[in-house]
């Protein structure tokens, strides 16, 4: 693989990220209401509470030194103080980054396979019934909405069998003995929000690679191998299958941005502790230094699912060729 | 090719591991105890927003502060003033100086003896600094340290809601090492208190631990551990206690509320609230003002107060639980209540109709809306905030139906809190008619300062303005006769209840259940009507204990 070709897209990232920040540094400065209102969660404010207050949040400065003062201080992790919890922003948002990012991982995971299963199934029986049996299903959980499946998994699996537990990411307050009980813990936590998640991408990927698949079919190589006498089962698994899977590769990354913030319906539903629920209390108690530092690691993983999906892409088919 | 994309999956899952592994090595890991731990668990549905006093402003912030803290002065089971810190006080003849007498032989967390120092620290830092407890000592100069356990707080007029001051006492070792500027972000990560219960842990998102202070001054708490968790909607909250994931909830999702009641092992308590919610009114007099100058008139409102069904507002808003608001204070607060006799503003369209024709408002063009003499048409805006569940879009819209059935119209416009606030207090109060709460406390000072002209563009949110009112207020600040000051705090109800810059719409009752199979000694505050988690006193959390 070409090394100008990865140094051009890493490039091509490092600039967008800088946007990025740029945008997001002007954006919360022109957002409305009284940032000392909400730094001092109270109207009532003598002066030199203000000037204190001020001084705390670096507000006190011109307009130029103060974006000088967030680019260093994001050089160095510093994403400034959450007028809501008086706490660094990073330390907000820490562990709930890792919680949205495991259950974002494992979803997409489930989704992949279960899509791909279900897309090469119903390719490989175009117009017969379980074709239209499997595409129907795609459709049907793509088009549920997340809420409303998770409560009826919790219902079902929860409160009826008592399979699995309906909240939150381990067993509140539990010591767990060893890494390895924690790890079970959680695992037995991420079933349903994982269900209830990886169900509502997957029907898409399930077209789209049912759609990638079909394409394939045509192609010369198909025939050849045809004639050559494989089975069928042979040519979808060895000859369609790995190149009807490039543009899952393109969906999948696109799908990552969306991942991380838009977990925040299943995150409702089982109390899951993500950056999703985050955003949304940040957003309602307009606490904008961890919106602030919540969209930026949000935009950044998604500029990062992007270059890895074009470095993967240029890896995996040859053909293609940026210069 | 399939190799390659499987040895990327490969790659994603050790990451995924990782990561998993990274959370854990925060996990504590301690060998399993012999002796089984009895652990009461809460499900709560906010979060508390920090663990110092002098930050926190959301009332889930009591969670923490009810456990770990203690006051000088607390509530009984029967609401009256109680000695906590403090074994004696008493004031002098002039009402100015109050002397405390504290209790010895008590521990902070850490071991260190709590002392006069400690009480004069935290009173003084409220006084000087500007905190959220700050105003609970309003009107307080200093407080002096007269010997190692004994106290005095001098006032500047005689201070009537002294015992009512509900202040968090801080460990002054701790906290006296900062500059007051420096606590507005500074919080204990696991706070040093003298109460019943140590913070232990805390998940954001997920989980608050504490763990039993066996040497609690008043009595060892009879369970080990309480851990409450919070769950981001009402539904699997419910749904938790039913299959005994939580003992207890804070929250109740009204849907569900006669399934828990068909379950034996579950008890629901429903609460008088001491909360109102009000239709207010932009009452600001000032040239800046944008709203309708016609809601200046108390007229209007007084009709409106008579135009609303209230009945059907709390029977439809919030499904039955609560109760049709009358005055400013709430019942729940016990005597300090005013409930109108005769003059109670019952649901009469006709009445209402009277009193907008006597003040010389008719429906001249026959558009179904009256008009002033100049003919400005009774027509308001209508802020309503639908980030607050549905309760305040729903009463919204049966106000609307009521007020239309007087010739009143209203055009309602759904927006988030933040936007109100703005409307009201960034772009000059911007609109003509709110919906909004608030929560009251068991002394009525602070609620009915909410309505003081000195609060116009600060707490108030309805800008009014009324001489007899503030001076009145000024009187029951300093009558320390009990029996006085609540007759002048029904004279200022009656005062806002006739001129009704808020139309209290309804008191919202306070839901809680707890299941009854594995804990007993479940405490209600006040007696036999009050809640039992969400308390002004200790007391549930002390009788508690395993069955």
């Amino acid at each position: 693989m070409n090394i100008n070709y990865v140094l051009r897209k890493l490039f091509h990232s490092l600039i967008t990220v800088l946007i990025v920040i740029t945008i997001n540094f002007f954006l919360f400065r022109i957002m409305p209401g009284d940032p000392f209102a909400m730094i001092a969660k109270a109207g009532n404010l003598s002066a030199e509470y203000k000037e204190s207050l001020s001084a705390l949040y670096g507000f006190d400065e011109a307009f130029h030194i103060q974006y000088l003062k967030y680019l260093r201080q994001l050089f160095s992790f510093d994403f400034g103080l959450s007028f809501k919890y008086r706490k660094p922003v990073l330390e907000v948002i820490g562990n709930r980054l890792v919680a949205t990012l495991l259950l974002a991982f494992f979803a997409q995971i489930f989704a992949i396979v279960a899509g791909a299963v279900i897309g090469t199934i119903s390719a490989a029986f175009r117009g017969r019934k379980i074709d239209v049996m499997a595409l129907g299903f795609a459709l049907l959980v793509y088009a549920i909405p997340a809420f409303w499946l998770g409560i009826v998994l919790v219902l079902f699996f929860s409160v009826k069998l008592g399979a699995f537990p309906l909240n939150g990411m381990v067993v509140a307050g539990m010591t767990h003995p060893t890494t390895w009980a924690y790890v079970m813990d959680v695992g037995r936590h991420l079933v349903l929000p994982v269900i209830t998640m990886g169900m509502a991408i997957m029907g898409g990927y399930a077209i789209i690679m049912r759609g990638s698949l079909l394409d394939v079919f045509t192609e010369d190589y198909i025939t050849t191998a045809r004639a050559k006498g494989f089975k069928r089962r042979d040519i979808v698994i060895h000859h369609a299958l790995p190149n009807a899977l490039l543009p899952m590769v393109t969906v999948i990354a696109i799908n990552m941005g969306f991942m991380i913030s838009g977990a925040i319906q299943t995150e409702t539903v089982f109390s899951w502790p993500g950056i999703g629920r985050l955003v949304y209390e940040a957003l309602m108690a307009r606490d904008y230094p961890v919106l602030q530092g919540a969209f930026l690691i949000i935009s950044i993983t998604v500029i990062l699912a992007n270059l890895i999906a074009d470095i993967l892409y240029g890896y995996l088919d040859p053909r293609i060729k940026y210069d | 090719m399939k190799r390659k994309l499987s040895l990327l999956l490969v790659a994603l899952l050790v990451m995924a591991f990782i990561f998993s592994g990274c959370s854990s090595s925060q996990e504590p890991q301690e060998e399993e105890p012999p002796k089984e731990i009895v652990t009461l668990r809460i499900g709560a549905k906010t979060e508390p927003d920090s663990t110092s006093p002098l930050i926190a402003t959301l009332s889930a912030y009591d969670i923490i502060d009810n456990l770990v803290y203690d006051d000088l002065i607390e509530y009984d089971d029967d609401l009256n003033p109680v000695g906590s810190l403090a074994e004696s006080w008493t004031v002098s003849d002039d009402g100015l100086e109050w002397t405390f007498v504290l209790k010895e032989g008590i521990k902070w967390f850490d071991g260190e003896d709590f002392t006069a120092d400690d009480v004069v620290w935290t009173y003084n830092a409220l006084v000087n600094g500007e905190f959220p407890q700050s105003v609970q000592l309003a009107g307080v100069t200093q407080a002096e340290k007269v010997d190692d356990y004994t106290v005095k707080v001098v006032t500047e007029a005689p201070k009537a809601d002294m015992e009512a001051a509900r202040v968090s006492i801080l460990p002054e070792h701790i906290y006296s090492e900062y500059a007051l500027e420096e606590l507005n972000s500074f919080a204990e990560e696991f706070p040093v208190g003298t109460g019943p219960f140590e913070m232990v842990e805390w998940e954001p998102g997920q989980f608050i631990k504490f763990k039993a202070n066996e040497d609690y001054f008043a009595s060892a708490p009879q369970i080990d551990e309480i851990v409450y968790v919070f769950f981001a909607n009402d539904d699997t909250l419910t749904q938790a206690l039913t299959v005994g994931e939580v003992d207890a909830v804070t929250a109740v999702a009204t849907t569900q509320i006669d399934t828990l009641k068909a379950d034996e092992n579950i008890e629901v308590i429903q609460a008088l609230g001491r909360n109102f919610t009000q239709l207010g009114f932009n009452c600001w007099e000032a040239e800046e003002s944008l709203g309708n100058p016609l809601v200046l008139d108390p007229a209007i409102r007084l009709a409106t107060d008579w135009a609303l069904d209230k009945e059907e507002i709390v029977a439809i808003a919030l499904n039955g639980l609560g109760t049709p608001g009358t005055s400013l204070i709430p019942p729940s607060v016990g005597e300090w209540h005013w409930e109108p006799g005769e003059e109670r503003h019952s649901y009469n369209p006709e009445k209402a109709r009277e009193i907008l024709e006597n003040a010389g408002y008719t429906d001249t063009d026959g558009d179904g809306i009256r008009e002033d003499s100049e003919g400005n048409k009774l027509d308001f805006r209508f802020a309503v905030i639908s980030s607050y569940g549905e309760a305040y879009v729903k009463a919204s819209a049966i106000i609307q139906k009521n007020l239309q059935d007087i010739g009143i119209n209203t055009t309602i416009t759904l927006m988030d809190g933040g936007a109100q606030s703005d409307l009201i207090y960034e772009e000059n109060f911007d609109t003509d008619m709110f919906i909004w709460g608030w929560g009251t406390e068991l002394d009525p000072s602070l609620k009915l300062s909410v309505l003081l002209t000195e609060q116009v563009g600060k707490r108030s949110d309805a800008f009014y303005s009324n001489e007899a009112y503030d001076a009145l207020y000024q009187e029951q600040l300093v009558e320390v006769d009990r029996e006085k000051r609540v007759e002048i705090v029904h004279e200022m109800q009656k005062i806002i209840y006739e001129e009704a810059p808020y139309v209290i719409l309804y008191n919202k009752d306070s839901i809680e259940a707890y299941r009854t199979d594995k804990f007993e000694g479940w405490t209600r505050v006040p007696s036999e009507i009050g809640t039992t988690i969400t308390q002004v006193n200790k007391s549930n959390f002390l009788s508690v204990k395993p069955k």
